[in-house]
């Protein structure tokens, strides 16, 4: 049996959230929701916060549908919603940047190999940072924003960005090494 | 190298990472979404009241407010109704020359006010004459109308002897006579006459004139309250300063 969809495409779908159609809306969440919880996860290390951050996330997503110009991707653009959000979390609980000298110069003398961990593996790894250093480090290194971008959404100086990243690096390195010694016997 | 391999291997694991959440999350949003429709629909409704309620308060003064003016002129006709019963059925009864014999002594006491600040005190006699017959003049023009009767004639001429009279004998005494003098011996007059009509030759009491009589008493000049009051103050103090004597 061939299920014919309702809407047929998701422009079609968005134009109906975005009148306040509760079906085409929990089509969309449906279709989105585990991507977006993956995302606000990164940032936060606790599920259940993360799921209130993409509750108030989608939110805001239905409640601003009809600024969407179609004009990029939409899921770009709930990306984009669900990041200032989960950021704004972590700006309402005091998460602290330190302002530091910034040491992009010295770059981590251990090379960081290919390594075939599990997506949870890799998650705790990013959890164990502080929550600065993964702030800065998700946002530059898995979303691809620039300093300048980062230093407007965290309220923070480019070289502060900057820092914060050589250091997040720098504790990643030292937890690969211990992993790697671990792994290989060697304490 | 090694780190940018690294980064590269991490984003790849992480952007493919979906996680699925509870199966309250949608009842959460739908409830919040929900919630702010209903939030932007509550002020226009109380708007809606408070407009329908301003509406009826409106419609409500303007219905009062429309009836009070309207019931004046009622009663006015009433009276004139009344009045010209006895004018038809009983030539003796002097009811509507009653009625309009205020009016003109109103009348003759407005022109009195205006004409005294421009004559001179020596034309004091001139002015009240002319004033009287201005007033008579009024008289006149109302007689078209209204049928007069001798017996409040007689007492107008009479009353306007008297203050005649009266200013006679005052520049006599004075040689001079003020405006004020003048006005309250009108005013004194005018009054004497109305008090005079309260009662009827039919032993009947003429509602309008007694009217009239009780509001002279209750508009007491400004001077008179303040006398009353430094009577009253003087009278505490003088009890009070007699009381810590002893």
């Amino acid at each position: 049996m061939k299920i014919i969809p309702f809407y047929k495409t998701e422009k079609q779908l968005i134009k109906k959230s975005a009148s306040g159609n509760r079906d085409a809306q929990r089509r969309l969440y449906e279709k989105y929701a585990p991507k977006m919880l993956g995302v606000c996860r990164r940032y936060i290390k606790d599920l259940h916060f993360a799921e209130d951050v993409m509750v108030s996330g989608f939110v805001k997503v239905f409640k601003n549908l009809k600024a969407f110009r179609h004009e990029g991707s939409f899921e770009g653009w709930i990306r984009q919603i669900m990041v200032r959000e989960s950021i704004s979390h972590l700006r309402k609980n005091q998460f602290v940047v330190y302002d530091e000298t910034v040491m992009e110069q010295a770059h981590p003398q251990t090379p960081m190999d290919s390594f075939d961990w599990d997506t949870e593996h890799i998650q705790s790894l990013i959890d164990s940072l502080p929550d600065g250093y993964r702030a800065v480090f998700v946002l530059h290194a898995i979303e691809g924003y620039k300093h300048q971008e980062i230093a407007e959404m965290l309220d923070i100086s480019e070289s502060t960005s900057k820092s914060q990243l050589f250091k997040a690096r720098r504790v990643l390195q030292e937890k690969l090494k211990q992993q790697n010694r671990i792994g290989y016997g060697t304490e | 190298m090694g780190r940018n391999k690294f980064e590269k291997q991490l984003k790849e694991q992480l952007q493919k990472r979906e996680i699925k959440p509870s199966k309250a999350a949608w009842d959460r949003i739908s409830q919040q979404l929900e919630d702010s429709g209903k939030a932007k629909s509550i002020p226009f409704r109380w708007y809606g009241i408070a407009a329908g309620f301003i509406g009826i308060l409106f419609v409500a003064v303007l219905y009062f407010t429309r009836d009070e003016t309207t019931s004046i002129p009622e009663t006015e006709i009433t009276n004139s109704k009344m009045d010209a019963v006895p004018v038809t059925t009983n030539p003796e009864m002097n009811e509507v020359e009653k009625a309009k014999a205020n009016p003109v002594v109103v009348e003759s006491q407005v022109q009195e006010e205006k004409s005294i600040p421009n004559t001179s005190k020596g034309n004091a006699n001139k002015r009240m004459e002319d004033a009287l017959a201005s007033s008579k003049a009024e008289e006149t023009k109302m007689e078209k109308v209204v049928v007069r009767f001798n017996t409040s004639e007689a007492l107008i001429e009479t009353k306007i002897a008297e203050v005649v009279a009266q200013v006679e004998q005052l520049e006599t005494e004075n040689s001079t006579v003020t405006d004020a003098e003048i006005d309250s011996l009108l005013r004194g007059a005018q009054r004497q006459i109305l008090k005079d009509k309260i009662f009827r030759s039919d032993k009947s009491v003429d509602a309008m004139a007694l009217l009239a009589d009780v509001e002279n008493e209750i508009d007491r000049s400004f001077r008179d309250q303040i006398f009353d009051a430094l009577k009253d103050g003087f009278l505490k103090i003088r009890t009070a300063v007699a009381d810590r004597n002893q």
